[in-house]
């Protein structure tokens, strides 16, 4: 098989490596050349690894994650639409996969606020504000000790942009349900923060 | 450039992302090797069936009894029961071939 003239050398400088997400798709669904994926694959194989290990907090399992996603995500190139970004639709499938993961494996622990048996009433809204301009560290430790359903949850809506719509879709819920997630993971984290870092109540 | 910095700033998510994905090595070399292995055989066979599903097909079709010939042939061979053939190679009155 030839090898395209881009790829030869291997060259950082190659005019695929300038090439958009959207573009490189255009070329492997036209050629269906591994090539075009791998670029793919050297994009987004380290983000998506370090969700999976934020997420499944266990790092061999995040390389089998990590490979299952793409390949989860090369069996389904041809049906991305570009309603959203690129990037989104890789995180919507690791976030789904990894969530899917941790219910089949716990699956008498609840993985968000809002499933455990007495969840609390939320009274007022947490600003997003308390939780951007927390303190990177503290913030790291929050995610760590909250439910990971409350986690992920927060790091679509924070973290990768995602909108509710999105969100929604990724964990095939309603969009109010959706919205009261967030509500009561942001009043969860606020929660742990004022348990774990009493002096910094804001 | 400026207000993805000026964002981050204000936003201790995208910071954290930054430095876990800095932090994070890559995934193993053989990470990759099985996902471009698995990208590489679906789309070899994605190829084979591709060329040669419609020709298997018609073979299976054969050796049951029907017809495996194109709608051109089936016109061509309907054309020589009707004795409609136009065939270059018909003998000319001078007994030449065309």
């Amino acid at each position: 098989m030839k090898t395209p003239s881009s790829f030869r050398g291997k060259s950082s400088k190659s005019p695929l490596s300038k090439k958009t997400d959207s573009e490189v798709i255009k070329l492997y669904l036209k050629t269906q050349r591994s090539d075009y994926f791998a670029i793919l694959y050297k994009r987004y194989s380290t983000k998506v690894f370090s969700k999976c290990i934020s997420l499944l907090k266990d790092e061999a399992l995040a390389q089998d994650a990590t490979q299952e996603i793409f390949t989860k995500i090369f069996l389904n190139l041809s049906k991305f639409s570009e309603r959203s970004k690129f990037s989104t639709w890789v995180y919507s499938i690791t976030y789904n996969f990894c969530i899917d993961f941790l219910r089949k494996r716990k699956k008498s622990k609840a993985l968000f606020s809002d499933e455990m048996e007495n969840p609390p009433d939320i009274v007022d809204d947490v600003p997003d504000s308390a939780l951007l301009e927390m303190e990177v560290l503290k913030l790291k430790k929050v995610l760590e000790l909250i439910p990971t359903g409350d986690k992920a949850i927060l790091l679509m809506k924070y973290q990768d942009d995602m909108s509710i719509k999105e969100i929604a879709a990724t964990l095939d819920k309603s969009e109010s349900a959706i919205k009261m997630k967030i509500k009561r993971a942001k009043h969860k984290a606020q929660n742990v923060y004022r348990d774990i870092f009493p002096s910094n109540l804001n | 450039m400026a207000s993805a910095d000026s964002n981050n700033r204000k936003n201790s998510f995208k910071k954290l992302a930054e430095i876990e994905t800095n932090q994070t090595p890559q995934p193993s070399p053989q990470t990759e090797r099985n996902v471009m292995g698995t990208a590489r055989n679906i789309g070899f066979f994605g190829n084979v069936l591709e060329l040669y599903l419609s020709k298997a097909i018609g073979m299976l079709s054969a050796l049951f009894g029907g017809s495996d010939l194109t709608d051109q042939a089936s016109e061509n061979i309907q054309d020589l029961r009707d004795g409609s053939f136009d065939n270059d190679n018909t003998i000319e009155p001078s007994g030449r071939a065309n």
